[in-house]
């Protein structure tokens, strides 16, 4: 049975003309992973706001449907979205030193939360789990002030903070792109471990590649607010068929010396109110492409909004 | 209002705390700071007092006095001696508290000041109060729910607060208000004698309270409603305003998001997550605006005959008496100093990175 269904998604902020999410669908089985890839600006952090309730005041959202682990966010109260974030799903941000209160002990702020949740031996577990994610010392990490810790640190604190209530979903949205290469590195060590050890579901939004083909078990491609690509990892990142992905994964630099090959980039105010989103930066564009949105084509686990890319890779599959 | 901004607004020793440690060391250089300033503000009244065209020895004496008793006058007060002199004589008294005789009054300035001082505090207390509770409470308000009935309220009150200057509104409200309810006095302070009270404290309000005499403290009250009511209006905008932008950029900080996202619930989140960080610029306005209100109540006293501080300085810039102005002068700037450097000690305690 799948943990997170979500059926053609659609949000708008407030004041906005167009919306920052179109019709994005996807869903995720219990303890796997979903990486979320796509160009900034292309509306995955609005995807994770989304499930988590989080959208700014205004922000309007539409879906056909949204469950999580059978509730229905769709209608749901102010009091069962705090239930939620404090058992199903919980988030890690970008921003490790954001996400905290920079003049509040972190201690205090960390009792916070496990108060919300209202259990008496969570901070004895939280200290356990602190060291399972690489703190040596938890009290004093907890007794400092945000602003003096390194990012790592904080970062590893909100994954254990993340993690204390056993949620069955972590949402973590670009949670190594703040942070240097190798505490990258040990923080996607982390949420590799913690993801079979905790039987955690995950959704990894990154636009790193690298990040997302490492960790996830599926991947959605977002572009331009729509989902434009979905599949098992290996068949979108191995054999990608819509072209902004092959652009993307093209785009990628290599180790090995080979060229990469730069995705032209998107003009402010570029993406157009009808037909395809990556129309103008496409070199697969056809007249309906400018005119009609592209219908979802089935293929292989997933799906692929692209009628010429779909042709281009069967001529180049035969 | 931006980081620079506040940093050019902090007035006192703060600056150099980066050289030296220490809560003594500290501490003696806030004194120190206040010295310096209070010496300052005392040579420039007094450098003003000496060139400004009029002769308080001819004031002093009356208009009726002939040449000699202006002479005798002026020696009596010392006014015949070098200005140095002078000078070093209204130090010297300083030291002991000493500011001269008031030559309107005829007694000791201090006596005066303290007569009128808790008239004054009386006001400031109750508006300041009021102004720090209510702005940032409307501020929260406002910033929460930025849409609405009660925002356009808001704005209005806001708007028409700043513009409008005191003695308008002190003077729109009697005319309008006090004029049309007998209940609202136009004018005066809590008369003790009247009512049969001590005085204690010397403030109506508290020595009404202290009698516990509810006629009293109706009439306490009743004097204070129209003279805190133009103050409140006059001075919230600013603290309102000022606590809705800062509470609203608060708001937007991912801090505030990942504490939902960790399931703190609302109401935590916002009063004591992103309240305690909006305060900061509050806390150094409402700072400002404390150390100005001993100057600022000179008018609404003035309006409503309020026998405090501002109107006795009002009367002595009337008669020029000298003294008493130079008094006042030197007691509104320590005050200002001293309220300063008070406020600079709780921002940092509410922002640990000050250090
Ligand atoms: N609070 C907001 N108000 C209005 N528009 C917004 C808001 N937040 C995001 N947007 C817009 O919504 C679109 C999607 O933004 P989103 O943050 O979801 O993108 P993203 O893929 O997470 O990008 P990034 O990689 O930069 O984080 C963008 O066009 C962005 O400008
Ligand atoms: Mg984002």
């Amino acid at each position: 049975m799948s943990l997170l269904k979500v059926d053609d998604l659609t949000v708008y902020y407030a004041g906005e003309q167009s919306p920052a999410l179109k019709g994005a669908s996807f869903e995720l089985d219990h303890g796997r992973t979903l990486g979320v890839v796509g160009e900034s600006g292309s509306g995955k952090t609005t995807v994770a706001l989304a499930l988590g309730g989080l959208l700014p005041s205004g922000a309007k959202m539409k879906a056909s449907r949204i469950e999580l682990g059978g509730h229905d966010l769709l209608d749901i109260s102010k009091r069962k979205w705090l239930h939620l974030r404090r058992s199903e799903v919980a988030f890690v941000f970008q921003s490790p030193v954001d996400s905290w209160n920079p003049t509040r002990v972190l201690r205090v702020q960390v009792k916070d939360a496990l108060q919300a949740a209202g259990r008496s031996d969570d901070y004895s577990r939280l200290v356990s789990v602190l060291q399972r994610v690489g703190i040596d010392d938890p009290d004093r990490a907890l007794g400092s002030y945000p602003h003096q810790l390194s990012g790592g640190m904080l970062q590893r604190i909100s994954i254990a903070v993340a993690l204390v209530h056993e949620p069955a979903l972590l949402i973590a949205d670009e949670p190594t792109s703040a942070l240097d290469s190798t505490v990258q590195a040990e923080i996607l060590e982390i949420l590799h471990e913690l993801r079979t050890e905790a039987n955690l579901s995950l959704v990894i939004i990154s636009h790193d590649l690298s990040v997302v083909s490492r960790l996830a078990d599926e991947v959605v491609v977002m572009y331009g607010g729509r989902v434009v690509e979905r599949g098992e990892t290996e068949d979108v990142l191995g054999l990608p068929v819509h072209p902004y992905t092959r652009g993307l994964l093209a785009s990628v630099p290599k180790l090995e010396g080979e060229t990469r090959t730069p995705l032209p980039a998107m003009a402010f105010g570029e993406i157009a109110d009808q037909g395809c989103v990556f129309a103008t930066r496409c070199d697969l564009r056809e007249e309906t492409c400018l005119r009609t949105d592209p219908l979802p084509i089935e293929h292989k686990s997933g799906f692929v909004a692209c009628g010429p890319g779909m042709e281009k890779w069967s001529k180049e599959r035969s | 209002m931006t980081d620079t901004e506040q940093d050019s607004l902090v007035v006192g020793p703060e600056h150099e705390n980066r050289f030296s440690s220490g809560p003594t060391a500290n501490f003696a250089k806030g004194l120190l700071w206040l010295l310096v300033v209070v010496l300052a503000a005392v040579s420039l009244t007094f450098i003003l007092s000496r060139v400004i065209p009029a002769d308080p020895a001819r004031l002093a004496a009356g208009l009726e006095a002939g040449p000699d008793q202006v002479a005798q006058v002026r020696q009596d007060l010392g006014l015949d001696k070098p200005v140095v002199v002078q000078y070093v004589n209204y130090l010297g008294g300083l030291i002991s508290g000493d500011f001269g005789d008031s030559i309107r009054t005829r007694q000791p300035v201090i006596n005066d000041l303290l007569e009128a001082l808790p008239a004054s505090l009386e006001l400031i207390v109750v508006s300041f109060t009021m102004i720090a509770g209510l702005g940032i409470l409307l501020g929260i308000i406002w910033a929460y729910w930025p849409r609405g009935l009660h925002s356009v309220l808001l704005r209005i009150i806001a708007v028409a607060g700043s513009a409008m200057p005191v003695f308008w509104v002190g003077l729109l409200l009697q005319v309008g208000l006090a004029a049309n309810i007998d209940w609202l006095p136009i004018a005066g302070s809590f008369n003790h004698r009247k009512y049969g009270v001590d005085e204690i404290t010397g403030s109506g309000l508290l020595d009404s309270l202290i009698s516990m005499d509810t006629s009293a403290i109706v009439e306490a009250i009743r004097r204070l409603v129209l003279p805190i009511t133009t103050i409140v209006f006059h001075n919230i905008a600013l603290t309102m305003t000022l606590m809705r932008s800062s509470m609203s950029e608060q708001l937007q900080r991912p801090y505030v998001q990942a504490a939902r996202a960790r399931g703190v619930s609302e109401s935590k989140v916002v009063t004591v997550d992103a309240l305690r960080n909006a305060l900061n610029p509050v806390v150094t306005m409402l700072g400002l605006q404390l150390g100005w209100s001993l100057g600022g109540v000179v008018i609404v006293e003035v309006i409503f005959s309020w026998p405090g501080i501002g109107l006795y300085a009002f009367s002595a810039f009337q008669a020029f008496d000298y003294n008493a102005i130079m008094a006042v002068t030197i007691i509104a700037t320590a005050s200002f100093v001293l309220i300063n450097s008070l406020v600079n000690r709780i921002y940092r305690v509410l922002d640990p990175r000050i250090t």
